[in-house]
């Protein structure tokens, strides 16, 4: 009994004059990779401001060019309908039998 | 002001010239702390890993409100609790397959001729509930002072006196049960 208690006391004080244990020497470049690897996927806020306005900049761009070819093609259509009345109407004057 | 704080804000300021002092004057502590509670390499060098990333990403936060070693020491205290706790969470999904025995653990700076006791220690260590794992691994393993455990850990000087005691008990009552017959001379 009193080998058991002298065994627990010793298992207890195994640690006695232990030194620390060294880490592999390469950890800290799997660290600083770690930090790269998380680093890059944070985009920064202004880039992203930047792709927005730009976003935004094209897309009034492609509306205004929409805008300006359907008045442009509006107007052809409404000269075309206009040219065709006139025809018409020159077409009719020249009915001299009526 | 302290070599360590002074450190600590040139990382804040992304020094990594700073970084790596840091690391070379604290990753002993933090690789052996994680060594003791996880048991093994593997598990420690990731606990290692995490913890200084986090140091790295936190730096400009540290209020200054403990001492640099206190505050990376609990770093390293939840990371590998958080680490435990999500190998048991998975551990449910190897259900069906033989349990695995976990081999025992033989720290690397333990003397020679305490080898075969430290062995029976840190299996009965594994055993304790955290908050007594924790205070004893600090304590007695680390030779943390109490009142720097009590700091690491955010709880009262009483309160770590009190989970040594219950843990020393517990200790000693699962060596006891565990290995009735050891020590006893044979005739």
């Amino acid at each position: 009994m009193r080998e058991n208690k002298q065994w627990i006391e010793d298992v207890l004080k195994s640690t006695q004059g232990m030194r620390r244990a060294k880490p592999r020497p390469d950890l800290f470049v799997k660290i600083e990779e770690q930090i790269q690897g998380v680093e890059a996927k944070i985009i920064p806020f202004r880039r992203l401001q930047i792709a927005a306005a730009a976003a935004v900049l094209l897309m009034v761009l492609n509306i205004t060019a929409l805008s300006q070819y359907t008045n442009y093609i509006e107007g052809e259509e409404q000269e075309l309908t206009e040219m065709e009345q006139s025809e018409q109407s020159l077409i009719s004057n020249f009915n001299l039998y009526e | 002001m302290s070599e360590s704080l002074q450190l600590l804000q040139s990382v804040a300021d992304g020094n990594r010239k700073a970084f790596q002092q840091l690391y070379e004057m604290f990753s002993e502590q933090v690789y052996n702390t994680a060594l003791s509670y996880v048991q093994n390499v593997e598990d420690a060098e990731e606990v290692t890993q995490d913890v200084f990333t986090n140091v790295f990403r936190s730096a400009a936060r540290f209020k200054g409100d403990s001492q640099v070693s206190t505050w990376i020491y609990r770093i390293t205290v939840n990371a590998a609790l958080g680490l435990i706790r999500k190998r048991k969470r998975f551990a449910f999904l190897k259900f069906g397959e033989a349990e695995k025995e976990v081999p025992d653990f033989e720290h690397p700076g333990i003397l020679l001729e305490n080898k075969e006791n430290a062995k029976a220690l840190f299996q009965v260590i594994d055993t304790l509930p955290e908050t007594q794992k924790i205070a004893f691994i600090l304590s007695f393993i680390e030779g943390l002072p109490r009142q720097e455990v009590a700091n690491v850990m955010e709880i009262s000087l009483k309160s770590v006196e009190a989970l040594l005691q219950r843990g020393k008990r517990s200790l000693r009552m699962k060596l006891e049960n565990s290995y009735p017959n050891r020590g006893k001379k044979k005739r």
